[in-house]
């Protein structure tokens, strides 16, 4: 967009308006009002320009697109923007929230890291002394340390630690410090945060998360919504939009969650559930469910693997290969666990023909029942995967649950009711997903809306925050973009499994050296658990990098700090979409100092390596082929907008945004083997395998088992955890609405509407303690501690306490809240379970 | 106390000095103290007002609430003197100009104290060029400006006229004058409060008389103060029989003052709605010690100025010192009270700009007084306190105030 | 006449805050200064619930200056610093006039819609942000919710109108029965904030 003047007679806004609708012609536009602001020339015009970038915020519901006003060569303003295919009365698609807005506070914040930084020598490390050198310093110390370690203990002594922090293609995330990585055999950190979702959620339904349809399906067809372990109303306004929607049209909200919150309000129904006991409840639903004939037999049929029989001798499907034929990889895999699918049909038992006929073949197959098959001339017994569920969930009548879960039988009988009457959409987000055992929530909340048929139709489905996330264009990846052929990246660690590896020097009884870490759009030192451990293992580290915008907590105890460009001085595309339009940013404005792209920076280190042959390109050239490139996420084909047209960089350049959806979409298969729902995992996998395995037969079906920890009460025959007498406190770090993590936590604007981190209690366990509203208290357990004012909120249920997530160490009085939270995990998904923490509270007295 | 006595005994000493030391001392003290106070207030422009404890959700203070006390105490002196001249009646022995004097002192300390509370005093000129009419504010600077001048023409035609040079049919006519002016002064500041819908404890058709009430009860009490400290440091001699009429004049003017208090609580009492709030507030909420401290000090001050036998010297200061606190803790409950009950009870951010003390939240701050001043509030206003004293040293320096007979 | 006016559908805010942003950028407020602040209805601070477990709600009501018909803080400015514009119904507040007499905050029943800037106006970054022709801040002087007067007066809609994620907003004419805002508040129940004080407000809270 050419630039423009401003003069009272024209209006700004007006301006982009007519812009934004004359599209592809807007360049003549532009020009034809300049010339006619110049002509009006009046002293006080000023000259602004608008660019597009969209959010990389990973709220859940990301990937907003915002106008860029720039003022000077300096972002002054950020206004959602407005898509030009908008309806020009409820806006459309367009979205937006104050996290997003706050963005230019990222850009021009006092933590800004200026320049490359290298900790004085004879320092401790989170000293807070700093000595500037230049990026040719910096990088020749890295480069040089890197050789040697390479050279002494192969390349998976250096480990990349990133945690989601930008999500574009080129930068951040993904993109250039993975090739980097991949090139070198850096081996890397996958952080453990909301595992237990992404990993389950996709086993069962094929994709990372959510398989459902998007929120205008929501807001027109959905009659029941259950919003699960999720407060979209604060974490994802923009989404949560289509709910409102929804209700107002007379759809019924649904709320599971312990906490009154900002969605409580706004939804008709609440069960304020007993914490961590969502899966007793899930149980107990689909018990009612099938015990009531509230299924949808249909879909169970054509959609699910209810009717698979699974061997009682191993455990696994009646396949074809049982029979004696060489499965075929059919080229897909499952996105999360990267399991091959195979041409290996399954066995139902057809009443029709009184025997295990392949699924396809049978007309009147059997949901229920156990089956005598012959298999290789002996007899084995098979029984339904309906039926190993029913008998799983048979464990939890009605008044079982009631009492465990701390809700009445007919709130679970209204829960499941408005499950059966869909088309019901499935709000699944990350809060019931933070102790030990909580893959089992997914697993009931996948098996729920499976057995009610809420799938593959509008308005309903799993929607994570209140999206679905089908792409219409996945890209490839540049970390596996031109890359050498025999490259390979070095091992990917649980980031829970730091301190063990720097202990015992081995992983899963592999030699694991870690010499130095590269930390790249994350801040784990401040948001995974356990910090003292993690501390203790980062100090025997002998080299540590962070490359980020911000002087954020991690970076603060590192070796060397790169200035990285902040998402407004680069050009990017998104890798994943939450948009029905391409995310894709302009570089708004020049690097404030010294700051560089990720791009720039490990092209740089890579020339050091002697890398030059796979550093030909520049960015734009990079972004362009990245585009080109890219797969239709849905169609398996090219990458084309709604009209068929291919999304090129060209085309952003000039049309900033382009349609990609249309509204209403909904996901209308499931990318798994057999293409169907498992209400039974066969072959349950495990995240991360280091030297402990799952047991097989636990992870098959849903489950409750008390959280590891936070288990303050005897209930349901369920032992509490005796740790609960010195600490009978659960301890919650909740999100709220000014932050996701800690990206946004230093933006001043959002610093201005909280009172800084503060522990919220109810009043009844405030006044058992002798506390008062803004006191400050001291939050500890064996592991930790933190000092915090106390807030007296009654939207808590009494026994647990929230301090709100996204604090860093400094806005601590004292301690730090991760030093509170447990590493204890389960090898199924090796989750962050920062909910399974019990503590105890009192007047904090300095020292 | 022995002090006093024999002091009142002294009053019967050879013809007093125009004024001795003392005086000297006094207007160096006072015009020192009102040079700091010019400073402080300096510093609050220059370093904002950010320093005071005024915050946006009380957003008047100290400045305010003195600004009504003196306007109160600039009545008694006035009126104690333009009553019985007015009606034609005879008076109270001598001492109108002195009280005049006060009344002229405590409008400047008045006016002075609405000054440092301005945030932009250097505009004070477009109140002049833009003013609006409408603005109850603006009636009391017209009304106040009107009084100061008037109670200094008043003091001159009394002077002129014990030189015979005005007529005491002309001296009459300025005392109804100034009488009225008065009564309006006081009228009118309690309209700047007594027509805000927004303060259900300032809005009251009975704040207005209510005001004149107040005015009388610490104006007299000042009145009283200061002859009877006069009289003893010798300035001028006084028959106890004028001091006697002034008491029983300050028991009546107490008792009204507490009459219509009991018929403002009562009313806002009674319906026990949202108005029952203020009342709460005021016996046993965060304005309890003002309202007692008001309410026994009118009684007692009544009790002692009613019963002969109580009605020694001392006693009497005692009186009329309690008269006074007892106004300005009823200023003090008017002011913090009105901003005491916040209108919308909603939570918002702890916004240091929000209220005093927001930041253990904006409603946490209601629990205790909503406001307290700070330091320099204290300094600047004993800096304008100081500069009344100044001019009324100064008078007593400058002005021939005794009664005519004593000269 | 246009008389400016706006509704906010109280069943769809969620007290995102996202437009109380949006005024502070667009107006370039100084530091600590809101003009439009979303209120917890029954919270110790915005983010907690008063009344007893398990019966308190996080609900919002969005605050700013009501722009009444009746304005009490009008009639009391002594210089006439604030003022109803009469070609659109804005109560508008000329700080270059302002004498910082506080009459207005005190009159105004809407508690804290009003500012003062208590001490020198600070900002964030050493240049402006939001609209170039935004207002400007001056120490000791009130300020307050303009209705964007910069935008509004060129036809635009106010920077909080501007996309609420929830499309909880309308704006317009309210003498215009085609208006957004005029169609918002046709047929709903609604309310006005303190109305018992008279003042006529041109906030309408749909309920």
């Amino acid at each position: 967009m050419g630039s423009k003047q401003r003069s009272s007679m024209i209006s700004r806004r007006k301006f982009l308006e007519a812009v934004a609708l004359t599209g592809g012609a807007l360049g003549a536009t532009s020009i034809s009002l300049n010339e006619l602001a110049t002509a009006e020339e009046s002293p006080q015009a000023v000259q602004e320009e608008t660019k597009i970038t969209f959010c990389r915020g990973n709220c859940g519901a990301k990937m907003c697109h915002w106008d860029v006003r720039v003022r000077e060569g300096k972002v002054v303003a950020m206004t959602p923007h407005i898509h030009a295919d908008a309806d020009p009365v409820d806006k459309g698609r367009s979205k937006g929230c104050l996290r997003g807005m706050s963005m230019m506070e990222t850009l021009y914040n006092e933590r800004r890291v200026k320049y490359p930084l290298r900790r004085v020598e004879g320092t401790p490390r989170g000293g807070g002394e700093w000595e500037r050198i230049s990026w040719d310093d910096a990088l020749d110390e890295i480069a040089d340390k890197w050789k040697g370690y390479i050279e002494e203990y192969g390349g998976k002594s250096i480990v990349r630690w990133s945690i989601y922090g930008t999500a574009v293609v080129l930068n951040g995330h993904y993109g250039s410090w993975p090739k980097l990585c991949t090139i070198l055999g850096i081996s890397n950190f996958l952080a453990g945060a909301d595992q237990a979702m992404m990993f389950t959620l996709g086993q069962y339904l094929g994709g990372s998360y959510a398989s459902g349809c998007d929120g205008p399906s929501v807001a027109q067809n959905a009659r029941n919504i259950i919003i699960w372990g999720a407060n979209p109303a604060e974490t994802s306004p923009h989404e949560f939009r289509y709910m409102q929607e929804a209700r107002d049209r007379g759809a019924t909200l649904t709320l599971i969650d312990p906490r009154i919150t900002a969605t409580s309000a706004k939804s008709q129904k609440q069960l304020r559930i007993r914490p961590a006991t969502d899966s007793a409840l899930g149980l107990a639903v689909i018990n009612y469910l099938i015990e009531n004939d509230r299924v949808d037999w249909e879909f169970l049929a054509k959609s699910t693997t209810a009717p698979f029989l699974v061997k009682s001798t191993d455990g696994k499907y009646l396949r074809s290969s049982d029979y004696g034929t060489t499965p075929t990889p059919t080229g897909l895999s499952n996105r999360t666990t990267g399991v091959m699918f195979t041409d290996d049909p399954a066995y139902v038992w057809d009443n029709a023909q009184n025997k295990a006929v392949l699924v396809h073949e049978a007309t009147d197959p059997a949901f229920t029942g156990t089956f005598t098959v012959e298999v290789d001339g002996q007899p084995v017994s098979c029984t339904t995967a309906l039926s190993l569920l029913q008998a799983r969930a048979s464990e939890w009548p009605l008044e079982r649950a009631a009492e465990l879960c701390d809700v009445s039988e007919q709130q679970i009988i209204e829960l499941a009711e408005a499950m059966a009457d869909g088309p019901t959409v499935f709000n699944i987000s990350n809060g019931l997903g933070h102790t030990v055992y909580s893959h089992s929530a997914y697993m009931v909340a996948a098996t729920c809306a499976a057995i009610t048929g809420n799938f593959l139709k509008p308005g309903a489905g799993i929607s994570h925050a209140g999206v679905t996330t089908s792409l219409p264009w996945i890209p490839i990846s540049y970390d596996q973009y031109v890359v050498p052929p025999d490259s390979k990246p070095g091992p990917t660690y649980s980031s829970l499994k730091f301190p063990d590896i720097m202990e015992t020097g081995t992983y899963n009884g592999e030699d694991a050296p870690i010499k130095s870490i590269l930390v790249v759009a994350g801040n784990p030192l401040s948001n995974v658990p356990d910090r003292q451990a993690m501390l203790k293992a980062w100090e025997k580290v002998e080299f540590t990098i962070t490359v980020d915008p911000i002087m954020t907590e991690t970076a603060m105890y590192s070796d060397l700090v790169l200035p990285a460009a902040q998402w407004l001085e680069e050009e990017d595309a998104g890798v994943a979409m939450f948009t029905p339009y391409t995310p894709f940013g302009e570089k708004c404005v020049e690097p404030s100092f010294e700051h560089r792209t990720d791009f720039d920076i490990a092209k740089a280190l890579a020339l050091r390596f002697g890398l030059d042959p796979f550093y030909q390109k520049t960015e734009e050239e990079v972004t362009a082929e990245i585009y080109q490139t890219a797969i239709n996420g849905i169609s398996g084909g090219a990458p084309v907008d709604v009209n068929g047209e291919p999304v090129t960089r060209d085309r952003l350049v000039k049309e900033k945004t382009i349609r990609t959806l249309e509204d209403g979409y909904y996901d209308q298969y499931f990318l798994t083997q057999d293409y169907r729902i498992a209400l039974y995992l066969e072959a349950p996998d495990q995240l991360h395998d280091y030297g402990e395995k799952i047991n097989v037969d636990d992870k098959r079906l849903p489950f409750f088992q008390p959280p590891a920890e936070a288990w303050p009460e005897t209930v349901g025959g369920f032992e509490k955890n005796p740790l609960a007498e010195k600490y009978p406190l659960i301890f919650l770090t909740a999100h709220s609405r000014y932050r996701t993590h800690t990206t946004t936590g230093y933006n001043p604007w959002l610093l201005e509407l909280q009172n800084g981190p503060d522990l919220h209690m109810n009043q009844v366990d405030a006044e058992a303690r002798g506390l008062q509203h803004g006191d400050i208290v001291k939050v500890y357990n064996d592991r930790g501690f933190v000092a915090v004012q106390l807030c007296i909120d009654n939207s808590l249920r009494p026994g647990m306490v929230n301090l709100p997530h996204g604090w860093q160490a400094d806005q601590f009085i004292a301690g730090h809240y991760q030093d509170l939270t447990s590493r204890a995990c389960d090898p199924f998904d090796c989750n962050d379970n920062y909910f399974d923490c019990l503590c105890e509270v009192e007047k904090y007295e300095e020292v | 106390m022995t002090e006093n006595v024999s002091a009142a005994k002294a009053v019967a000493a050879p013809p007093v000095k125009k004024g001795g030391a003392g005086l000297n001392i006094a207007i160096v003290v006072s015009a020192v103290v009102a040079i700091i106070g010019i400073v402080l207030w300096a510093m609050q422009l220059s370093g904002g007002m950010v320093q005071t404890a005024m915050r946006n959700l009380d957003s008047w203070g100290l400045y305010i609430t003195g600004f009504m006390f003196f306007v109160g105490l600039s009545a008694g002196g006035l009126i104690i003197s333009s009553v019985p001249k007015a009606f034609g009646i005879q008076g109270f022995g001598g001492i109108s100009k002195v009280a005049v004097m006060t009344s002229i002192a405590a409008t400047v300390a008045a006016i002075g104290l609405v000054v440092v509370d301005l945030g932009q005093p250097f505009r004070v000129w477009e109140l002049f060029v833009y003013s609006n009419l409408g603005s109850p504010l603006m009636w009391d600077i017209i009304v106040l400006g009107t009084y100061l001048i008037l109670s200094c023409v008043y003091l001159w035609a009394q002077v002129q006229a014990e030189k015979g040079k005005v007529s005491h049919v002309a001296l009459r006519v300025i005392s109804v004058v100034a009488l009225v002016c008065a009564v309006m002064v006081h009228s009118v500041t309690a309209w700047i409060f007594g027509l805000q819908q927004s303060h259900e404890m300032w809005y009251t058709a009975l704040l207005a008389p209510w005001f004149v009430s107040s005015a009388l009860v610490c104006g007299t009490g000042l009145v009283m103060a200061t002859v009877i400290a006069l009289r003893a440091a010798g300035y001028l001699k006084l028959d106890q029989a004028y001091l006697v009429k002034l008491a029983k004049l300050l028991a009546v003017f107490l008792l009204v003052d507490l009459y219509f208090f009991g018929c403002d609580l009562l009313t806002e009492a009674f319906p026990a709605g949202s108005d029952l709030a203020v009342v709460d507030m005021l016996v046993s909420g965060p304005l309890a010690p003002f309202f007692w401290v008001e309410v026994i000090g009118c009684i007692v001050a009544a009790v002692i100025c009613l019963v002969p036998g109580l009605r020694t010297n001392p006693l009497l200061v005692v009186a009329s010192l309690l008269a006074i606190a007892a106004i300005f803790c009823k200023r003090v409950q008017l002011l913090v009270g009105g901003f005491q009950v916040p209108n919308i009870d909603m939570a918002w951010v702890n916004n240091p700009m929000a209220i005093t003390g927001a930041e253990n939240g904006v409603l946490q701050a209601y629990q205790g007084m909503v406001y307290w001043p700070t330091p320099l509030e204290f300094g600047v206003t004993l800096g304008v306190v100081a500069l009344g004293f100044l001019v009324f040293f100064l008078g007593l320096k400058f002005l021939p105030l005794k009664p005519q007979d004593q000269e | 006449m246009t008389r400016y006016g706006m509704a906010i559908d109280l069943n769809r805010c969620i007290g995102c805050h996202t437009c109380s942003v949006a005024c502070k950028m667009a107006n370039n407020l100084p530091k600590n200064m809101w003009w439009n602040r979303v209120m917890t209805n029954d919270g110790y601070t915005i983010d907690s619930a008063r009344t007893a477990w398990p019966q308190g709600m996080l609900e919002f009501t969005p605050v700013a200056c009501q722009h009444c018909e009746n304005p009490a803080c009008v009639k009391v400015c002594p210089v006439g610093a604030t003022y109803k514009d009469p070609d659109t119904g804005i109560v508008r507040q000329d700080a270059d006039k302002c004498i910082g007499c506080r009459m207005c905050m005190s009159a105004c029943p809407y508690n804290g819609v009003r500012s003062f800037n208590w001490e020198e106006p600070a900002a964030y970054y050493d240049f402006a942000v939001g609209d170039s022709d935004a207002p400007e801040h001056q120490k000791h002087t009130v300020e307050k919710c303009t209705f964007c007067y910069q935008r509004t007066s060129q036809g635009e809609e106010p920077a909080c109108m501007h996309l609420c994620p929830e499309r909880a907003r309308y704006w317009g004419d309210l003498d215009d029965p085609e208006s957004a805002v005029s169609r918002a508040i046709e047929g709903r129940s609604y309310q006005l904030l303190l109305e018992e004080m008279g003042t006529k407000p041109s906030v309408y809270y749909l309920v």
